[in-house]
């Protein structure tokens, strides 16, 4: 197919017949001239060939370890940004190609309306404000065996302490 | 007619370029971060331990970071990107603060078993604390064995004796965001045949301003007895407060 062909077609869009408008997509990855101008013919194009990612060892390793530490604290009401950077992307992503293989409008009737089950949400969940009160413990052999933490009290069992003394 | 599909398209090409946009101004200036230069910043204390500071900010600094405390003991260096070091310097300014007096209360319980006794008497303790030291052991009496208050303030040093072998000592630290200070070193003694104290528990501890810390202390959760030393620690209000 010569560029002129090509053109032509991709500028008709979706009016054109889908056999030509296919052969005129495969005519731009040979051709780098008509794949420059084609987001002008047809905007859709713009992102028909995404560019690779570049994406540096060092972003791999820090959304790695990003992910292991969400195995490690599934609860944790804020992940680390770079996860969540990388997951809003590759959310749009997908959210855009699902959008494009989307045939389109459901062309059946329309059904009368169904009751919906009620959505109800848990409500706020106040975090815990934990703070530790024996920030280190010497080499005596004690250890923290339990912490109890109220608004007016806080209690921290201490065991294998010697005591007896007394 | 409306062409849904080519409306679609249209939105996920809007989606799609949002995406990359923001992804590539990240990338930008995540670039920019890493190439600004270091600035180094010292500051010198003039009312608390630069030792006390170091745990406090350590964490804000970036992954370029550092700090260098001087021998002298009261300057650190501080070298970081200018964002962290703002940052920093804030939390350093706020946590050099004039030494402030505190009241400090300790309360020495001995708390035991008593499976047979009909009558769980605990003497000169706080019924309010024995309530919910009850809610969390299984001790039955709670016997007073020494109470003392004073004043004192951030940084100083502290040693009490509660009774012919038993003592404890530590450094007052500094009060933080108003809420909480440390004590540093905190050590129960207990002394020997021989008069040769015997560090039964060494830590670092956190006390809340208002708040009770009981510290519950016993060989094993089998033991017939344990030591609660209740601890409180507030503000004392300065004149012209």
């Amino acid at each position: 197919m010569h560029c002129t062909q090509a053109r032509r077609l991709l500028q008709q869009g979706d009016a054109a017949a889908p056999g030509d408008r296919d052969a005129a997509l495969d005519h731009l990855d040979h051709c780098g001239e008509c794949a420059a101008l084609a987001p002008r013919l047809d905007p859709v194009l713009l992102f028909r060939r995404l560019p690779e990612l570049a994406v540096s060892a060092r972003e791999v390793e820090r959304v790695r370890d990003a992910v292991s530490i969400l195995r490690r604290a599934p609860a944790d009401p804020q992940p680390p940004r770079v996860a969540g950077m990388a997951f809003r992307f590759a959310a749009a992503i997908v959210a855009a190609a699902g959008l494009w293989l989307a045939p389109g409008p459901p062309r059946h009737e329309p059904r009368p309306p169904q009751s919906a089950p009620e959505a109800r949400l848990a409500g706020p969940v106040p975090l815990p404000e934990y703070l530790a009160s024996v920030e280190t413990l010497g080499a005596s052999g004690a250890y923290v065996a339990t912490q109890v933490s109220e608004d007016d009290l806080t209690l921290v069992i201490l065991a294998n302490v010697d005591v007896a003394g007394r | 007619m409306i062409d849904w599909s080519a409306l679609l398209r249209r939105g996920a090409v809007v989606v799609l370029a949002l995406a990359a946009a923001v992804t590539e101004a990240r990338g930008q200036a995540a670039a920019r971060t890493d190439d600004e230069p270091l600035k180094v910043h010292v500051f010198t204390f003039e009312h608390q331990s630069a030792d006390d500071a170091l745990g406090e900010i350590r964490p804000l600094f970036s992954d370029r970071g550092s700090v260098e405390l001087k021998p002298s003991g009261d300057t650190v260096i501080l070298r970081d990107r200018r964002g962290e070091l703002d940052r920093i310097l804030r939390t350093l300014r706020d946590f050099d603060h004039p030494r402030r007096a505190l009241r400090l209360e300790f309360q020495l319980l001995r708390a035991h078993k008593v499976p047979f006794s009909p009558q769980q008497l605990s003497e000169g303790v706080s019924p309010a604390l024995v309530q919910r030291l009850k809610q969390v052991l299984r001790y039955d009496t709670y016997e007073s064995l020494a109470d003392v208050g004073f004043r004192s303030e951030e940084g100083e040093q502290v040693a009490y004796d509660f009774g012919d072998d038993l003592g404890m000592e530590f450094r007052v630290g500094t009060v933080l965001q108003d809420s909480r200070v440390g004590l540093k070193n905190f050590r129960v003694l207990r002394r020997g045949e021989g008069g040769a104290a015997l560090a039964v528990l060494h830590a670092n501890l956190v006390v809340r301003l208002g708040q009770t810390l009981a510290l519950v202390l016993m060989r094993d959760e089998a033991a017939e007895s344990a030591l609660v030393i209740a601890i409180n620690c507030d503000s004392v209000a300065e004149p012209g407060d």
